[in-house]
């Protein structure tokens, strides 16, 4: 039996070389991009490619911070104290509302019971309703949040948005909000136009992600390797089954996966139907820096694998 | 084609079917070697702490592109060593000192994991496994888990024995207490970083536990019990698996529920037996080997 001392000494060493590696992992990154260093008030946004939207809005009248780090899974979020510091000192603070911010849910709605600036897109728009079959029990929202990804969604919200917004930075977002929905009333035409390359579009995706999409640019949603509105449920032997029969019957070549979705049995899919896996980034905005970007990618990336 | 048999045509119609059942049957039987021993000896509350304990050491691992069974390994290993330490030099309990480790180590776990911007590391996948989507290098991770523990389970069968029934007795036969106890330890590590790829840190514990108990319920010789273990281990993966299918539940969660159910039907049925033979001399499970 070893004695003490080494032991000890070992423990030690394995302790601070585990210690010194979350060092290295954390240095990376806080939570919240820190508000650039000027007087002008700060609008927090949920998560990026909303901010990016709300960014157009605000132009140069308020620093936007964008709470959950682009990348970082938004179902699964869960606050940091800094964050919390972040949402109070807001001046106004703009999320999704339709249960995606699952870990937001309950500071935003304390918020919202304490009349605070808090504007839920999820209430000024048609929202969707996630298709019938989709009702799994451990679905506790029946509503899709995925609005982002129709621009129609964000021209809806808009109006209510500079109103608001304009009320809380006390500044007329008119001309803004007349120029913005402009822009993606033009964008909204371009995405039609990527997506009429596409004759049959077929969609599976990582999760039940592409609802607004679909319905917008005549998509079919076939399934999903997490049959869910979140990224955070665990996927069951029953719907993988299902999932390969849709494949097999609709003869589809291609699932789209992203964010969230199980690496190890999208591998399994490929293996056993032989689809193809493209990258999807319906969730992350990565290199682009503007909404409309982010939206030509989304569907230059269905576009390109499906035609 | 629908007059097909819905006990069998899941698994021949799909390959992640086989390989999960596969999969899981490897792990109950690793679990049914592990866990009698975990039972015989309360262990549990180590063994719950190293399935959280490796949480940290696999989303660093994951975070740095490196396998998380490195990083469970050396999790591991962090442990084992600074429970022993911790108890070995104060005044406190091993239980003190492996509640600190348990709390200290997931608490880690959660911070990396929630501070990464890649998704590797992701933490549902971790604590519940991707049993659907086990490849063929899974498979044979647990083939050499199963065999490690197999051998070290027989090789100090003796001791490990003796010491199931008490301490002293393990040593007035001349075995190192302290020694063997660690092994044990390390034997639970095996299993649990063997396990977790498959079917996740969380639920390694209710394989280690639930096969076993019901075979530290019903027999007495300790290879019996480990039969009756991977026995359960075995019926609990097939049914779970197939409530998995049919129901469309998820498929980690299935085995272990089913895995308890069974000890619960056990338990009961072996207490209605007992009182039903009150009077009688107690059954025993006597063959000879």
């Amino acid at each position: 039996m070893p004695s003490a001392a080494p032991m000890r000494t070992l423990a030690v060493i394995i302790a601070s070389l585990s210690f010194g590696a979350l060092g290295l992992s954390c240095s990376g990154g806080t939570s919240a991009d820190s508000p650039p260093a000027t007087n002008l008030p700060t609008v927090v946004v949920t998560y990026s490619v909303l901010a990016a939207v709300v960014g157009d809005l605000v132009g140069g009248t308020a620093d936007v911070v964008t709470l959950i780090p682009d990348g970082q899974d938004p179902h699964d979020f869960a606050p940091s104290a800094k964050d919390v510091e972040t949402i109070n000192d807001a001046v106004f603070v703009v999320a999704n509302g339709l249960h995606f911010e699952e870990g937001l849910d309950g500071l935003l709605g304390k918020l919202r019971d304490a009349d605070g600036p808090v504007f839920f897109v999820g209430e000024h728009i048609a929202v969707r309703n996630m298709a019938e079959g989709d009702d799994h029990v451990a679905d506790h929202a029946a509503t899709d949040p995925h609005l982002w990804l129709s621009p129609g969604a964000m021209l809806e919200m808009l109006p209510a948005l500079a109103t608001e917004l304009g009320t809380a930075l006390n500044t007329d977002l008119t001309a803004a909000l007349n120029a913005v929905s402009a822009d993606l009333t033009a964008l909204d035409t371009e995405i039609d136009d990527i997506m009429a390359q596409v004759d049959n579009c077929k969609l599976i995706t990582g999760h039940d992600e592409l609802g607004y999409f679909a319905d917008r640019y005549n998509c079919e949603l076939l399934g999903a390797v997490i049959p869910s509105s979140t990224t955070t449920s665990e996927a069951s032997a029953g719907g993988l089954a299902a999932l390969k029969e849709v494949i097999d019957e609709h003869d589809a070549k291609v699932v789209f996966v992203g964010l969230g979705t199980p690496q190890a049995v999208s591998a399994q899919i490929v293996k056993e139907t032989g689809v193809r896996l493209v990258e999807l980034s319906t969730h992350v905005m990565g290199s682009v820096t503007s909404y409309a970007d982010f939206m030509r990618l989304v569907a230059n990336q269905l576009a390109d694998a499906l035609k | 084609m629908l007059a097909g048999n819905p006990f069998i045509d899941p698994f021949t119609s799909n390959e992640f079917m086989r390989h999960a059942l596969v999969a899981s049957v490897l792990v109950a039987l690793v679990c049914a070697v592990a866990g009698t021993y975990v039972v015989l000896r309360g262990l549990s509350f180590v063994g719950d702490a190293l399935a959280h304990g490796v949480v940290p050491g696999i989303a660093t691992a994951l975070l740095f592109g490196v396998s998380g069974v490195v990083g469970a390994v050396v999790s591991a290993a962090v442990m084992m060593t600074g429970v022993s330490v911790i108890t070995r030099k104060s005044r406190l309990s091993s239980d003190t000192a492996i509640g600190l480790f348990f709390v200290g180590m997931l608490a880690l776990g959660v911070i990396i994991t929630s501070r990464s911007r890649t998704f590797v590391g992701d933490i549902t996948r971790i604590l519940f496994g991707e049993l659907l989507g086990v490849t063929t290098s899974d498979l044979g991770w647990l083939l050499v888990a199963l065999v490690i523990v197999a051998i070290v389970a027989i090789i100090a069968h003796r001791p490990f024995v003796l010491m199931s029934i008490d301490d002293g007795l393990a040593r007035t036969s001349g075995f190192s207490v302290p020694f063997f106890h660690s092994l044990m330890l390390v034997l639970v590590a095996i299993t649990v970083i063997a396990s977790f790829q498959s079917v996740g840190t969380l639920l390694v514990l209710g394989m280690l536990i639930a096969p076993a108990a019901a075979g530290a319920l019903v027999a007495r010789r300790v290879s019996t019990m480990m039969l009756i273990a991977a026995l359960y281990g075995t019926a609990a993966s097939y049914l779970g698996l197939l409530a998995s299918y049919h129901y469309d539940i998820a498929a980690g969660g299935s085995i272990v529920f089913v895995a308890v159910m069974l000890f619960g039907v056990t338990a009961i049925i072996s207490a209605v037996l007992a009182h039903r033979h009150d009077d009688e001399v107690p059954h025993q499970h006597e063959h000879h080997h």
